[in-house]
């Protein structure tokens, strides 16, 4: 398996940049993509959504289209999903056919991000939204197919959530891409450690880390998302991360449960300015952002992903190359620390 | 020798007994040789590795790095190495200048060197941790024990307190 996020050697982190399907149309993406490369990112994580989480975000294509062109427009840039629920709305063969080709545009960087997924995507077949214990046992019958059908197995299976009938993948990279785990506790992170090759998680909390080492995940890679929101000023970063992403504030059922944009929206409408500003970096001094980073790496996450909430990812990019990145010792292919290879 | 013993001790007549005030469980927790039959009892001093990083919570995340090594995590004890926290190996890559005590996870769990190694592996499992320290009962550090150096219990092998 190549894994394009395993440390070389002792644990260190890495920078990435989110891609955030929600905010972005699809030719945006491919170009912040190349963009974060240029600007010395060495990975890249994509959402995967069927809605976004407001209307005011107003995008999600889908992401496997993207990703192919992405795969072309990019040269070092490593790139996964996080995360993709291969469960109701995509089935995890078709998954695995997905993520195989992907992995064959990208060799050597890709990474398959899987999690239980959030009913606002995938309830658009009308199939019942299980609940989440039996979504987590869905997630791992799941990984199981697609591990099977990476090592070019014919698979038949019949298992408690799935079937598969004499399936094969024909086009599959020369190595299986890794497959990650996306946990908000202790549970789904043991879950993680045991059948995924990492954890992402969306919160600097050290217990999960220790869950998913203590689980037998020690050495894996650890990955985090960092919301920030860069501006000429705090005020104006704060009243943009209110504006598009209030969905931040808020946590548990109301971001897994609400099967609407507009469910999601009303939710929000209890959020204010200073709840978005907890979660959401705000601003243009460095420290405010290298401090957010700090907090994901103290809980022991290895590779953060900066998600610049709003429009102006050109801003933010500047932003980083001159003030934030300069300060860091991260592995990255264009900066200090060699290839994350 | 707990005070009872001492007292019951010489009331029979000996004369040369000494009480360790603090307890007999303190005694065993600073790390001190025992006997009797549980003497032989694996305890978690024989897996700490006491050679773990150790930093001050005033030093810079630069100054650990030259200390770090190939380890997963450092620990942050004060001038009398009394143990302050845990800070991992991951804010090597944050900036230079940052203080340890900005990025340390404070109050780690901590274990006295007298509890059993079964003991603490069936802790540690059921709880979901990776890795403890080993303390005196001062709060001075003994070493650090991965949950991976604890040898598998085998059948019938009983806790051992």
């Amino acid at each position: 398996m190549a894994d394009p996020l395993a440390a070389p050697g002792p644990a260190r982190l890495q920078l990435g940049y989110w891609l955030s399907s929600e905010e972005h149309p699809p030719a945006d993406l491919v170009r912040w993509a190349r963009r974060a490369e240029e600007a010395g990112f060495s990975s890249a994580a994509i959402s995967d959504h069927y809605h976004p989480w407001t209307a005011r975000q107003g995008q999600a294509p889908f992401v496997w289209t993207v990703l192919g062109t992405i795969a072309s427009a990019t040269q070092r840039l490593s790139i996964g999903t996080a995360v993709t629920a291969p469960m109701i709305r995509l089935h995890p063969a078709v998954v695995a056919h997905a993520a195989a080709t992907a992995a064959c545009l990208l060799p050597g960087r890709f990474f398959l991000g899987v999690g239980s997924g959030e009913r606002l995507n995938e309830h658009i077949l009308g199939t019942h939204w299980p609940e989440p214990r039996v979504r987590l046992e869905m997630l791992e019958e799941a990984v199981a197919i697609i591990r099977r059908l990476f090592d070019g197995e014919m698979v038949s299976h019949h298992g408690a959530h799935f079937t598969v009938e004499t399936a094969r993948l024909f086009t599959r990279p020369e190595s299986p891409p890794p497959i990650y785990l996306a946990a908000g506790g202790r549970r789904s992170a043991e879950v993680a450690a045991r059948i995924g090759d990492g954890l992402i998680g969306v919160a600097p909390n050290p217990r999960h880390v220790e869950a998913f080492e203590a689980a037998g995940g020690r050495g894996k890679p650890r990955l985090g998302q960092v919301h920030v929101c860069w501006a000429d000023t705090e005020a104006d970063a704060r009243r943009i991360a209110h504006e598009w992403w209030p969905n931040g504030a808020l946590s548990g059922p109301l971001l897994t449960e609400l099967p609407q944009p507009r469910d999601v929206e009303q939710a929000a409408r209890l959020v204010r300015l200073e709840d978005v500003a907890r979660v959401v970096a705000c601003g243009p001094d460095p420290e405010v952002h290298l401090a957010a980073i700090a907090r994901f790496a103290a809980a022991g996450f290895s590779v953060l992903y900066v998600h610049q909430v709003g429009p102006d990812q050109e801003g933010f990019f500047r932003f980083y190359e001159r003030d934030v990145l300069p300060a860091l010792t991260i592995a990255s292919p264009t900066s200090r620390g060699g290839a994350p290879t | 020798m707990s005070p009872r013993a001492a007292w019951r001790l010489r009331s029979l007549g000996f004369t040369k007994v000494y009480d360790y005030v603090p307890g007999k469980a303190d005694w065993m927790a600073a790390g001190l040789p025992t006997e009797g039959p549980k003497a032989s009892v694996p305890r978690i001093t024989q897996v700490a590795r006491s050679e773990v990083p150790r930093c001050r919570p005033d030093e810079t995340v630069g100054e650990l790095r030259d200390r770090i090594g190939d380890w997963e995590l450092g620990v942050v004890v004060n001038d009398g190495g009394v143990v302050l926290g845990t800070v991992r190996a991951e804010v090597l890559g944050l900036d230079d200048a940052r203080p340890v005590a900005d990025v340390m996870q404070e109050g780690p769990v901590t274990f006295r060197p007298n509890l059993g190694l079964s003991d603490l592996a069936a802790h540690l499992r059921k709880r979901g941790v990776p890795r403890v320290l080993v303390t005196r009962s001062d709060g001075t550090l003994i070493g650090l024990v991965l949950l991976e150096d604890i040898p598998q219990p085998s059948q019938g092998d009983s806790a051992d307190g």
